[in-house]
């Protein structure tokens, strides 16, 4: 196929991004309309866990904070919506923001030792912290707070589709469709924050803290700045789990959802946007199958009644694989695969250095940065894929003013 | 307040259990802390290998073999098993850095734990007992009431790492094979000049850590009476922090700061009934947060200069 070549913000760069967002729209209404409610179930998993996988990658991929404890600020999203509904009657909606503030807080706390401390250090305290929290939950603390102890605390969230949306879907391919939504905004918000001043800044003290420093930029603000974002992407990741999954306990919230976290932050690609959405595929879809095909298999099925744990070993092999052979994650794979026959440059790389739009992606060295549409041609594994990746269409205008003028301080 | 502040056999047993725990706490630091002095990183997964070794004692002393000779040869076994992981695993990925380093140790962690669950199965089985006698037997110190006693295990845990400490000492102190180790420890540039082999080093810090892990999650087994395949996640926690706070590349600090955590998690909750339920995991939280800010190097650890 022959190549293209596309301006960056040029008509016809907006006319793909365009398609690309209508295709990400239809298949977000299409995919409750064609799948059954057990589906849609999962789908609607995908969607929470690419939210607090975003968190992730904000704070690890962008910023190169280590963090091990992003299972604790899930669990505080979760809990507090699941806290506030249960026993106090709040709407789904009025938790959320209250989850996300706590979120914010949690993870400016925990991102002040960050800024003494750094590498191995950071990552014993966030360790701690992710393991301490399943562990105050189940303690009396936790239970004079209503977390249910370590039975877990259950939660009904059920909503009926309003009369006024036309597409025959069930109640719960509308709460799909609310979720993808909101997963739609901020995953807008998160693109436009990466290539903000601050996102650029988040990259700069990643890869050289010191010029960073030295370029003017304050690290102890980006980074308590980028451990406050990623918690509270984690916490609204555990408010949007509780619309799947009727229950919070202690388990679900554990180390173990970190680890499962950090692999799929590893997988999709750490300094990506849309490789979020490739980890939370495979948080949900990886088990499912592996279960699925361990119990096909006498061998494996007399060896445990516990199948879930295969995917465990497969969780653990493919972090070892793509540490060693895909660092990058899959998202630059994609986008590489993509410039075989779709090329965006930006309009300084074309046509030389212009006034105005003088701006560069704030990518990954290697150009992991997932760039504006790394998905297009690239092959479409599921719809969330595509959800995002044609989303950073409009923050790139929207964020064009703030990005100038910037510029313009600089100089 | 507590209102037993003025029993002496309840500070007594205060007293006995934290040490006792702290002496868990300080095999696991040994480990952690013999990994980072060669390597500068730290293995997640050291809880892991450990509690995979203790269930190879358990396995082999299900088979009849002696205790003692089953965790001989798991200590061989978890040896060749950390010497082989870093050099197969971990070595290939240490010019990248901290990061990846510390993702391969998350990636075995997972591993190991779902192996470990796969092959022996959820549920707690009982634990090997290399100390005779174990969590029954005791000696009587004050008869009471209220009584104060000293399990067997206690005294047990207390000289195995006393035991430890001197062959340590010794390995590393007095033969050419810990001269060559604390020489990697102390400069790896001019070590690797000298003439020592410094690779092979690096997996005989991992390869001995693992036989501590090993032996460690044996004895931590025995006194919580269970062994199941997460029994070693909290403890690590508890070894990281106690190798935090006795410093990262001190081999007595580890063992002091063991012990004194043990001792702060006895007698804190034990002492001020300020809030209820088992909140050890948040003490140690604590203890690592107010360590790495107040003094980073921990209490022995030399401190590490930046050169920007």
């Amino acid at each position: 196929m022959k190549t293209r070549v596309v301006l960056e913000g040029s008509r016809a760069h907006r006319l793909w991004q365009g398609a690309g967002l209508a295709l990400a729209v239809l298949v977000a209404l299409a995919l409750p309309l064609l799948s059954s409610d057990f589906r849609i179930g999962q789908f609607s998993l995908v969607i929470a866990y690419a939210v607090a996988v975003l968190g992730l990658n904000l704070v690890t991929g962008f910023t190169g904070q280590v963090s091990l404890g992003h299972g604790a600020f899930f669990g505080l999203g979760a809990y507090t919506t699941a806290i506030l509904v249960t026993d106090h009657g709040w709407a789904w909606a009025a938790t959320v923001p209250v989850a996300a503030l706590l979120g914010l807080a949690l993870g400016f706390v925990v991102g002040i030792p960050a800024l003494r401390l750094h590498g191995l250090y950071l990552a014993v305290i966030t360790l701690a912290v992710g393991v301490a929290f399943p562990v105050v939950v189940s303690q009396p603390v936790g239970l004079a707070l209503g977390t249910g102890g370590v039975a877990g605390k259950t939660v009904q969230v059920s909503w009926d589709k309003p009369a006024w949306f036309g597409l025959d879907v069930s109640d719960r391919g509308w709460t799909f469709i609310v979720m993808a939504a909101i997963a739609g905004v901020l995953f807008w918000l998160a693109t436009g924050l990466v290539r903000s001043r601050m996102g650029r800044a988040m990259v700069a003290l990643r890869d050289n803290g010191t010029a960073a420093a030295i370029a003017g930029i304050w690290p102890a603000e980006v980074k308590t700045v980028a451990f406050a974002i990623s918690a509270l992407y984690g916490a609204v990741g555990g408010c949007l789990y509780l619309l799947t999954t009727p229950i919070v306990s202690p388990a679900t919230v554990g180390f173990t959802i970190t680890l499962l976290f950090i692999t799929a932050m590893v997988l999709g690609g750490a300094a990506t946007v849309s490789g979020a959405w490739i980890g939370g595929i495979a948080m949900v879809f990886l088990p499912y199958y592996t279960a699925e095909w361990a119990g096909q298999i006498p061998v494996l099925r007399e060896l445990t009644d516990q199948p879930g744990l295969f995917a465990n070993v497969i969780y653990g092999l493919i972090l070892i694989v793509f540490i060693y052979f895909v660092p990058a994650g899959l998202v630059p794979l994609l986008t590489r695969l993509r410039t075989r026959f779709l090329v965006i440059v930006p309009p300084e790389a074309a046509a030389g250095p212009t006034p105005s739009g003088s701006d560069t992606t704030p990518g990954a060295p290697d150009g992991g940065l997932a760039g504006p549409s790394p998905a297009i041609g690239g092959p479409v594994t599921a719809a969330g894929d595509h959800d995002l990746s044609h989303d950073p269409g409009p923050p790139a205008r929207a964020m064009a003013p703030p990005r100038g003028s910037s510029q313009e301080e600089r100089t | 307040m507590s209102p037993n502040i003025d029993n002496p056999a309840y500070l007594l047993t205060l007293l006995t259990g934290g040490l006792t725990n702290g002496a868990l706490y300080a095999l696991v630091a040994l480990a952690i802390v013999l990994v980072y002095k060669t390597t500068s990183h730290i293995n997640l997964a050291q809880g892991e290998m450990a509690t995979l070794g203790a269930f190879a004692v358990f396995e082999l002393t299900r088979r009849g073999v002696p205790v003692w000779i089953a965790i001989g040869i798991a200590f061989l076994l978890s040896f060749a098993l950390g010497a082989g992981l870093e050099r197969g695993l971990i070595r290939p990925l240490e010019r990248r850095g901290v990061f990846p380093v510390i993702l391969a140790t998350l990636a075995l962690f997972l591993i190991i734990n779902a192996g470990v669950a796969i092959i022996w199965g959820t549920q707690p089985v009982e634990a090997p007992e290399p100390i005779p006698g174990g969590i029954e037997d005791k000696v009587d110190v004050l008869t009471g009431p209220p009584p104060f006693f000293v399990t067997y295990v206690s005294l047990g845990v207390l000289a195995v790492l006393v035991a430890l400490l001197l062959g340590l000492w010794l390995l590393l102190e007095k033969t050419k094979l810990g001269l060559g180790y604390r020489a990697v420890a102390a400069n790896r540039e001019a070590a690797q000049v000298m003439g020592i082999p410094v690779g092979r080093m690096y997996m005989f810090g991992w390869g001995i850590a693992a036989a501590l892990g090993t032996l460690a999650a044996a004895l931590v087994a025995e006194t919580a009476g269970t062994l199941d395949f997460n029994s070693m996640g909290v403890i690590l926690i508890f070894g990281l922090a106690a190798a935090t706070l006795g410093g990262f590349d001190s081999v007595p600090g580890a063992a002091v700061g063991g012990l004194v955590l043990g001792l702060v998690m006895a007698f804190v909750p034990g002492l001020f009934t300020v809030v209820e339920g088992d909140l050890s995991v948040v003490i140690a939280l604590v203890v690592v947060l107010v360590v790495l800010l107040v003094r980073p190097q921990g209490l022995f650890g030399t401190k590490t200069l930046e050169r920007v």
